[in-house]
């Protein structure tokens, strides 16, 4: 497993499920059953993704929004190219279009934004609800970093494959984040 | 191993996943084996969602540069046929060298036409390379000039302006037609803006007799870079088809 890879997700080499790019493969050929599997493999934590980044409310709409773009913007899919960065590329667009369209989604006065899928969720509760506010403050850009490379467990070069930076840029604003959420967690260490 | 199996091995073994889950949420029997609420939080997004994605699926693939290429034809048409239908030739009047007339209008006219292919393509760095052509054709419409002034006064090549304004019109709508086919990118709406508005830089290379450079900054390339400014603006007023990028 990867570091950084969420709780809950392993690796199922066991059965070697067929690559997502050929899915995708056979997808643009025309198999519409194809797609059903890529959406049934990555549907639940797309979603995931797009509820820390959005918040829960517009989340669902978001993943739906996302997969419509995929099957609508298959013709863009460049033959080759990872599917992964690119089905994260369209969920991150969609996030951010909604957060300039609209106001973010406030936290509560804990701080917390309510209900995240529970392959994502923290084994402790407090902690949990102290992280969800801690990204709730970061930067769109810095959250976004973040939440591909801990929760979704993408290498920097996969996130700079979705988002359409260098490696190095990634580097950097997941770095930033990083501090900034420790920065914003410190009190948790104190505290225990 | 079917995905009943397949879920139940993982159970077992303490590693259940996304995939796991969403089977879970489409086959009671199996949901039923799993920790309370693990299905409901994995499964978003309901069958008739995915009935109504296959259906949308279902449709036959076209590629990606068909509407592009349909518009660089278009804006070659209106290029040539205002070209046609203007007077005079500045390429008779002009007394810049000849190759360097030329060599400004084959970049104005790989702007308009092969511009469009790139400031649309899924390739993320085309569109940059869109932006360069554009950098190019201004630099070229203020070089391939003898510097001479044509009017008598400087505001009677207004003119210029709204030529350069009423033809990217037509290119510059159906360039944001395509835009909203794919995700917001400023960039992206910036080469698209100046790539329309170039179809009219191209048609006064061939049309305008005043080689003044402040005539040609200022009727010529400022109307034309307000009109990729406004391109980013209108982008980003429209409401998006698809956020692939």
């Amino acid at each position: 497993m990867k570091p950084g890879n969420p709780v809950g997700r392993t690796p199922t080499e066991a059965h070697a499920p067929e690559p997502d790019e050929l899915l995708m493969e056979r997808f643009l050929g025309g198999d519409a059953s194809a797609f059903e599997a890529l959406f049934v493999r990555h549907a639940a934590r797309v979603h995931a993704y797009l509820r820390r980044m959005v918040g829960p409310t517009t989340a669902e709409d978001l993943t739906q929004v996302t997969f419509l773009s995929v099957v609508r913007s298959r013709d863009r899919f460049v033959r080759g190219a990872r599917f992964r960065p690119w089905l994260y590329a369209i969920a991150s667009n969609a996030a951010r279009d909604q957060l300039r369209r609209a106001r973010f989604e406030q936290p509560t006065d804990t701080g917390e934004l309510p209900e995240t899928a529970a392959e994502d969720v923290l084994p402790d509760p407090a902690l949990e609800k102290a992280v969800q506010g801690a990204l709730a403050q970061l930067p769109v850009q810095q959250r976004e970093a973040i939440l591909l490379h801990r929760f979704q467990g993408f290498s920097f070069g996969e996130i700079a494959e979705a988002l359409g930076l260098s490696e190095s840029a990634v580097k950097v604003r997941a770095h930033r984040g990083y501090v900034r959420l420790r920065a914003l967690l410190a009190h948790l260490g104190e505290e225990t | 191993m079917n995905p009943h199996q397949r879920l139940v091995q993982h159970l077992a073994a303490g590693a259940l996943d996304s995939e796991d889950a969403a089977h879970a949420s489409r086959c009671p029997a199996c949901a039923a084996l799993l920790p309370a609420g693990a299905a409901e939080a994995d499964a978003p997004v309901d069958a008739g969602l995915l009935a109504a994605l296959q259906r949308e699926a279902s449709r036959p693939v076209r590629a990606w540069w068909r509407w592009p290429a349909l518009l660089a034809l278009a804006n070659l048409a209106l290029a040539a046929a205002a070209v046609h239908v203007l007077e005079p030739w500045n390429a008779e009047a002009s007394t810049s060298p000849v190759w360097l007339f030329l060599g400004a209008s084959v970049v104005l006219l790989g702007l308009t036409t092969a511009g469009a292919l790139l400031a649309l393509a899924p390739r993320r760095r085309w569109p940059e390379a869109a932006l360069a052509l554009a950098g190019l054709s201004a630099a070229g419409v203020l070089l391939a000039t003898d510097g001479r002034a044509a009017n008598a006064r400087f505001w009677d090549g207004a003119t210029c302006l709204v030529t350069v304004v009423l033809l990217a019109l037509l290119p510059l709508s159906a360039g944001l037609l395509l835009l909203v086919r794919v995700a917001y990118s400023p960039l992206r709406a910036l080469a698209v803006g100046l790539l329309s508005a170039g179809v009219g830089l191209l048609v006064l290379q061939f049309h305008c007799t005043d080689g003044a450079r402040p005539h040609l900054l200022v009727f010529h390339l400022l109307p034309w870079a307000v009109l990729g400014v406004a391109a980013v603006l209108l982008r980003r007023l429209l409401s998006t088809w698809s956020y692939a990028p």
